[in-house]
Order: C-alpha cells, then sequence, then structure tokens
C-alpha cells in the first residue's frame, strides 16, 4: 500500500496504537513483523515468499560464514548469499532486458533463435531487500559483525515496513542495536515523526505528483519537439519531481520510523545546492551512494591502486548505480555519465589547484547552479524512454532545430508553477545544505511551525495529482 | 506536539472555510474517474444477486444513458457502467466473452467505426489494470477516496492552482461550473446550458471531420471481416445465456451528417446484426429515441438523457430483450 492513500492512514493508526500498548517488547516486535509482513502483501500476496526467502536464506548463510574455518569455505557461503539475491533480482528485474538483448545480438549475428520474451511482474521493493540483506552478509564476510543472535530482529531488519520499498537501505549495524531494548518514544518524538511523515508527503502528493508531475509529462510524453524554454522547464520539472517524491518518501520513511522509536539514517542532503557531482553523490540517494562505495568500489580497489585505477572503479561504479536503476541502456549511460563527471571534476580539481575552489559564496553558488542545471541535462537519459528520444530533448536544451516536427510550448501557468516551486525548492536546499533540519524546525517559532504545518495539510488535500506510485517503487 | 496539533487543526478550519468559499459559488462535487473505479465497477460483474445489466461504450452513453432511470426501471437488474470516455468499447465486450461467470445483458453502444480492429484495444489498458493491478487494498482505498470526492469540492482536481492560473491567463477569470458530473456509479450528467453551445458545436463538428480525415473508414469487405470476428464473443455470451445489443446512439445536425457521409448506415451498421449474431438498436429507427437534439451536435444534456433512457428501456421491454421492468407511461 501506498504512504500516500488513505488505507496506509488506518493501516499506521491500527499497527501504531497497538504497538504502544504496555506489552514485552519481544510481543511488540512480532507485531511490527507481522505488519510489515502484511504491508507487503497489500502489493502481491505471493511475493511475500520471496522477501522470505532472502531473509532466511541470508541469516543462515551468515551463520555459516562466521562459523566456518577456511576462508574458500567463507568465500563459498558468501557466493551461495550472492547468487540467491543476485539471482533473485536478475530474473525478476533484469530477465527481460538479457533476453532483448541477447534477441539483437543473435539477429546481429544472423544467428536463426530468439528466446521467448519474458514478462514478470517486477516485486517491488526487491532491489532495496536483497542489497540490505547483502550488506548483511558481507559485513560478516568482513568481519565487521558478527551474526545477530535473533532472528526475529533480523527479520524485522529485512522487512521493517517504512523503508520496505523504497529504501533507505539500512545497514544491520545500525538498525540490529536499536532491537535490543524497548525505545523511548516521548509524545516530542512522535511528533516530530509525524511531522517527517506529512512533510514527505506534502513533497510527494502537493510539489511532485500535483504540481510538477504533470509538466513533465507534458514535455517527456507530448506529441512533438519541445522548444528551448519549454525543454529547461520540463527538465526541471522533472527533477524536481524525482526529489520531491523519493525524497519524500525517505522522509516518510524516516517519520515513520521515528514513531516507532527507531532511527535510520537520512538518505537527501539538499542534493540541489550541491557543488559538485563529488558533493552531490555525496548529498543524493546516500544510502545507495554509500551502499556502492562500500560494496562495489572499495572491492575493486577504491582509490588504493593508482590515479588511472580509481577513475576506472569509479566509472565502473557509476556505471552498476545506473543499471540498478532500471534494466534499459539508458539508465546504464546516466550512470556512466555521472561517473565521466566525477572523474573530469576530479581532473579539473588538479589542473585548478592553485586556484580557490569551493571558497566563497558566488563562487559555490554558482558551481550549485551548474552543477543542478547539468544534472538536469544528464536526467533527460534517466525519464527518456529511448535514446533517439533523449537526444531530441538534449537539441532542444541546446536550442537546436526540431526537424520539421510539431513544437511543445508549455503554458504560462506550467512555466509560472515550474518556476516557483523550483526556486524555493533551491532556495530551501541553498539555507539547509549546512544545517540540520530538527534545528531549524526546533528554532522555528511554535506560530510558524503550526503555519507551516497547515499549509502542508491545505496542499495536500487540494494540490493532489494523479495518483502515481512512488516513482523509485519501479527500481 | 502542540504546534503539531495546532497545525492540524488550522489546517482543517482552512480548508472547510475554502469549501464554504466554493459551494456559496455554486460548485459541486464530482468524482474523479480512473481505471481502479472501473475496475471497483468491474468486480460488480461476477458478483451473485441480480442478473447483471452492462453498459459498454465511451461518454455518448456515460452521458446519454442516464443511470438512475435504468435503476428505477429496472428492479430486477443491477445496473453497471463500464464505459470509457473516448474509448472504443470491444475490449471489454471481448473480457465478458472470456469471463465463464458472466450471463447477463451487455449494452453497447458503438458505432461502426468501433468495429475496426485497430480500436478493438482502446479500452485494454482497463481490462488489464483490472485482471493485474487492481487489488483489495486498492479497491478498499478507493472507495474511501470516493467517499471523499462525493461530499467535498475543495478536493477537487477542476479547481486545481494549475487551472486556476490557466484560466485568469487565458480568459481572465475563475473556472465557470463544472458542466459535467461524476458519480460513484461512474454514471455522469451534463449541464450543456452552462455553455457556449455555438463554439463547441463547432469544435465537435472540426474534430469529428479531423478524426475521419486522419483515419478514413475502410473498404466495407474489409471492415465486414473485422465486425465477423467479433461473432464469436456474442456468441460465448449468448451460449452463457446472456444476450449483446449494440445501440447507435443519437447525434445530430452537422455531426450526423459527417457520419453518415463517412459510415453510411446502409454499408456499415445495418450488417452488424448478420456479422456479429447481437441485437442492434439504431437511435433512427425507434420513435422514442430519434426526437432528441444534442447540444453539440454529440452528446445528450443530462435532462433529455433522463428521458431517452425511459424510452430505451421500453424499447428494448417491447423487443421482450429484457425481463422483470415496470411498464413506461410517457
Amino acid at each position: 500500500m501506498l504512504f500516500n492513500s488513505f488505507t496506509f492512514i488506518l493501516f499506521f493508526v491500527v499497527v501504531f496504537l497497538i504497538y504502544r500498548l504496555p506489552l514485552p517488547w519481544r510481543a511488540r516486535k512480532v507485531w511490527l513483523l507481522g505488519a510489515s509482513y502484511f504491508f507487503y502483501a497489500a502489493w502481491n500476496p505471493p511475493f511475500v515468499l520471496l522477501l522470505a526467502i532472502s531473509t532466511v536464506a541470508d541469516w543462515f548463510l551468515a551463520r555459516r560464514i562466521a562459523s566456518a574455518r577456511r576462508p574458500g569455505k567463507k568465500r563459498g557461503f558468501l557466493a551461495a548469499s550472492l547468487a540467491v539475491n543476485l539471482g533473485l533480482l536478475g530474473y525478476f528485474k533484469y530477465a527481460g532486458f538479457l533476453i532483448d538483448n541477447l534477441n539483437q545480438l543473435l539477429s546481429f549475428l544472423n544467428v536463426q533463435f530468439s528466446p521467448s520474451p519474458v514478462d514478470v511482474i517486477l516485486p517491488v521493493g526487491i532491489s532495496f531487500y536483497t542489497f540490505q540483506t547483502l550488506s548483511y552478509t558481507i559485513d560478516i564476510y568482513r568481519g565487521k559483525m558478527k551474526p545477530w543472535h535473533s532472528f526475529l530482529d533480523y527479520a524485522l531488519y529485512v522487512s521493517f515496513f517504512p523503508q520496505l520499498v523504497a529504501g533507505p537501505i539500512v545497514r544491520a549495524g545500525d538498525f540490529l542495536p536499536q532491537c535490543e531494548r524497548p525505545p523511548d518514544v516521548p509524545r516530542d518524538e512522535v511528533a516530530w515523526g509525524l511531522s517527517l511523515l506529512l512533510l514527505g508527503l506534502f513533497l510527494k502528493i502537493a510539489l511532485a505528483d500535483g504540481l510538477l508531475a504533470p509538466v513533465a509529462e507534458a514535455v517527456y510524453d507530448g506529441k512533438g519537439v519541445p522548444g528551448f524554454l519549454s525543454a529547461w522547464f520540463g527538465c526541471a520539472a522533472f527533477s524536481g519531481q524525482i526529489y520531491c517524491d523519493f525524497a519524500g518518501y525517505s522522509l516518510c520513511a524516516l517519520g515513520l520510523a521515528r514513531c516507532f522509536g527507531f532511527a535510520i539514517m537520512e538518505n537527501f542532503n539538499c542534493p540541489y545546492a550541491a557543488a559538485g557531482f563529488t558533493d552531490f553523490w555525496r548529498r543524493w540517494h546516500i544510502s545507495f551512494s554509500s551502499w556502492l562505495r562500500d560494496y562495489v568500489y572499495f572491492p575493486l580497489g577504491g582509490s588504493r591502486k593508482g590515479w588511472a585505477r580509481t577513475q576506472f572503479n569509479t566509472v565502473v561504479t557509476m556505471l552498476i548505480g545506473g543499471l540498478w536503476h532500471g534494466a534499459a541502456w539508458t539508465y546504464v549511460v546516466w550512470g556512466g555519465i555521472h561517473g565521466l563527471l566525477i572523474v573530469v571534476e576530479r581532473v579539473l580539481k588538479r589542473v585548478t589547484r592553485p586556484l580557490a575552489w569551493k571558497t566563497g559564496l558566488p563562487v559555490t553558488l554558482s558551481a550549485a547552479l551548474f552543477t543542478f542545471a547539468l544534472w538536469c541535462f544528464v536526467f533527460v537519459f534517466f525519464r527518456s524512454r529511448t535514446f533517439d528520444q533523449a537526444f531530441m530533448l538534449m537539441g532542444s536544451l541546446t536550442g537546436l532545430p526540431g526537424g520539421g516536427e510539431k513544437t511543445i510550448f508549455l503554458p504560462f501557468a506550467d512555466l509560472l508553477i515550474t518556476g516557483t516551486v523550483m526556486a524555493l525548492l533551491l532556495a530551501a536546499h541553498w539555507f539547509l545544505r549546512d544545517r540540520s533540519l530538527r534545528v531549524v524546525a526546533e528554532k522555528t517559532p511554535g506560530w510558524l511551525r503550526s503555519l507551516l504545518i497547515a499549509g502542508m495539510i491545505v496542499g495536500i488535500a487540494v494540490l493532489s495529482g494523479e495518483d502515481r506510485a512512488f516513482i523509485y517503487f519501479q527500481f | 506536539m502542540r504546534s503539531l496539533l495546532a497545525g492540524l487543526l488550522l489546517g482543517v478550519l482552512l480548508l472547510g472555510g475554502m469549501e464554504i468559499l466554493w459551494r456559496l459559488d455554486r460548485h459541486v462535487p464530482s468524482v474523479t474517474d480512473d481505471p481502479e473505479l472501473w475496475s471497483c465497477r468491474r468486480l460488480r460483474v461476477d458478483a451473485p444477486g441480480r442478473e447483471k445489466l452492462v453498459i459498454l461504450g465511451a461518454s455518448r452513453v456515460q452521458l446519454g444513458v442516464s443511470l438512475k432511470v435504468l435503476k428505477d426501471r429496472l428492479p430486477d437488474y443491477e445496473v453497471i457502467q463500464l464505459a470509457v470516455d473516448g474509448r472504443h468499447p470491444l475490449a471489454v465486450l471481448r473480457d465478458l466473452a472470456d469471463d465463464d461467470r458472466f450471463r447477463g445483458v451487455v449494452l453497447c453502444a458503438i458505432t461502426a467505426m468501433g468495429f475496426e480492429k485497430k480500436y478493438w484495444n482502446d479500452q485494454q489498458e482497463f481490462v488489464d489494470y483490472f485482471h493485474r493491478r487492481s487489488t483489495l487494498n486498492n479497491r478498499i482505498n478507493r472507495k474511501i477516496k470516493t467517499a471523499v470526492q462525493e461530499r467535498f469540492v475543495v478536493v477537487d482536481p477542476y479547481l486545481h492552482i494549475r487551472r486556476l492560473i490557466n484560466n485568469l491567463d487565458v480568459l481572465g477569470k475563475l473556472p465557470d461550473h463544472r458542466y459535467l458530473i461524476t458519480f460513484r456509479d461512474r454514471s455522469r450528467e451534463a449541464d450543456y446550458m452552462r455553455l457556449n453551445l455555438p463554439r463547441l458545436r463547432n469544435y465537435r463538428t472540426g474534430r469529428i471531420r479531423e478524426i475521419y480525415a486522419e483515419n478514413p473508414p475502410p473498404p466495407p469487405s474489409a471492415w465486414e471481416r473485422d465486425a465477423a470476428e467479433t461473432a464469436p464473443w456474442v456468441r460465448k455470451i449468448v451460449l452463457r445465456g446472456g444476450r449483446v445489443i449494440f445501440l447507435r446512439l443519437p447525434t445530430s445536425g452537422e455531426h450526423w451528417t459527417i457520419d453518415e457521409t463517412f459510415y453510411p448506415r446502409n454499408v456499415y451498421w445495418d450488417r452488424i446484426a448478420a456479422l456479429t449474431g447481437a441485437d442492434t438498436i439504431h437511435f433512427m429507427d425507434e420513435p422514442l429515441l430519434n426526437a432528441y437534439e444534442c447540444p453539440e451536435g454529440s452528446h445528450l444534456d443530462f435532462r433529455d438523457a433522463r428521458r431517452f433512457t425511459g424510452g430505451l428501456v421500453t424499447v428494448l421491454e417491447n423487443k421482450g430483450w429484457l425481463h422483470g421492468g415496470r411498464g413506461f407511461s410517457s
């Protein structure tokens, strides 16, 4: 079920009220576990089995890894964990993509063999919970942690409903210790959690779905070629949409977890105020980029094998990051471009070392605006259905003529709304870039907080557009 | 916690104030249609109980056939509206044919154009959503959402800020009241007296000309082949004890003239009964149905829709295609 649904409100109220009863801690954890499985089953009941398989397999494999004496055996059990999780992910997410590409390759080689296309439903959240359980087994293999003593705690860690279907990708070392003792959740913590939930829903329902998605769709899905201004506003709208959608979801997850007394990591830290792409990827989808760093980049050698190998490792990591987002070459290209941008940035820093770099407000602000513009430009590959569409849009963004096709012009209302929302969003990111949201909220006068909360409630009610699933559910 | 509660209260009060202002300006609520709402109605097709009378088609039947009148006149039937605005309906007919549990009556409002194979899948998206994506959770959520939408104007997307700004920019005023209202059973009523009819009529006739120019009718032989391929669907339903009735609803004035120019009925429509095995009703053949004027050429106003539907029920009863209906007195 979606966070932005009436049924979720009913679900949350019931789960929360029973959780708050003075029951033994173990019983409350069982209740949360059951509620999480119920939450997942609401999407598609049979897929609960996949979640269970991933959970049980990695629980036992992690114990085998820890108890194995010979390194070969340890590696074997780790390989089994990788096979189970990546196998599930590979089949459900990439089988169709692999078969399509195989068909194209065979056709190119004039080989007369066409495997039947695969039509499988992608289980929601599979990209997230498989990575989560993998981080557990890998950390045990590396000796960073010991296998957890409680299967209940571990199962709850994997399936905890606030972060189950779209992250943040939580590390076992951060979550499991919180299961040892019942948390103290005073009313103010619950209020903060509910405030984050409300903010997340406002970003998702009012901004992403209600205001920005229609503009992005008018440009990306419209019949024709957008004009220069419309292309930029459409791409900015999509950048705003995906941030508000995904960061909104993450805020909901954080807020819900807080209500139950669990702290999970922030997933976004004002990415649209980033100065440069190295900075950007420390602020965008933080749980995923740190996962890639720890489980792909470092095993490849990280920055320990020379400058050239470091850049190679960076690009490969970002290519994998792109592929994780979807089974299409456009995602891979998008990831690869980001890898190259990071490399270019490093080269520029080396070359311009004597000059002032990232110091002073004008330089940082200019760098942030340039980074945002470049992010919007490259994001075309992420949103476009085909390379043809991506190149067509890039042509519009650079002012090239449309080749005789009908030109799409966004109406004044869409330009005004997008410009206003994006300006406010960028300003908010700039203001909060080195500040904690909670600290800012606590320093805000009570009457202003109430006014903002009222504004968000009104915004959710009157600005909602079509019901749309959170974008990152499809990953 | 205090500021959160104060904010919640203030938010509710603000929404209440906005609701009152919109109501004072005589705006009324309307339900938004979507595949989930359609699925909720589609689910009723297989529910136990009264015999089902399923309405298929597009906007013309949504506006022109009053579900309220059908329900009043035919209490032995459960009336289910499965028409989808702007799309030809045969995908749903095919789905009902494949549904072994369906044995009711299908009243399918369609034009000759709708029998061309390239339009068969127009409504398939709704059928696919029902079979693959509609879940109990989604249906419960949709029911709650419907209950909210039919009670509150303030959540109506018709009054969304994008539309408000657009209207102010282009027309210099806020949007007029809705002329079209959708109800929870997916029935609709249109009050054309609220609109600039000459402009709308011109738009409609221009649009139908464009549609026919971009999609000229196929040769009669090709069209007949396509239409005949729907016969097995009709047969499946009839063999289970059901009935399929194809209904040609009224169009008026220049719209009707253009329709007849491109799809003359003696070449196309009049062949449907023989090709498909279904029953057919053409509005021009029935005195109770052919005296209505569509204000913009293509759809009936809600006032006429009620009378038209009464006439339609009488026609169906006189032909013996329905049972258990009350007698009609005009």
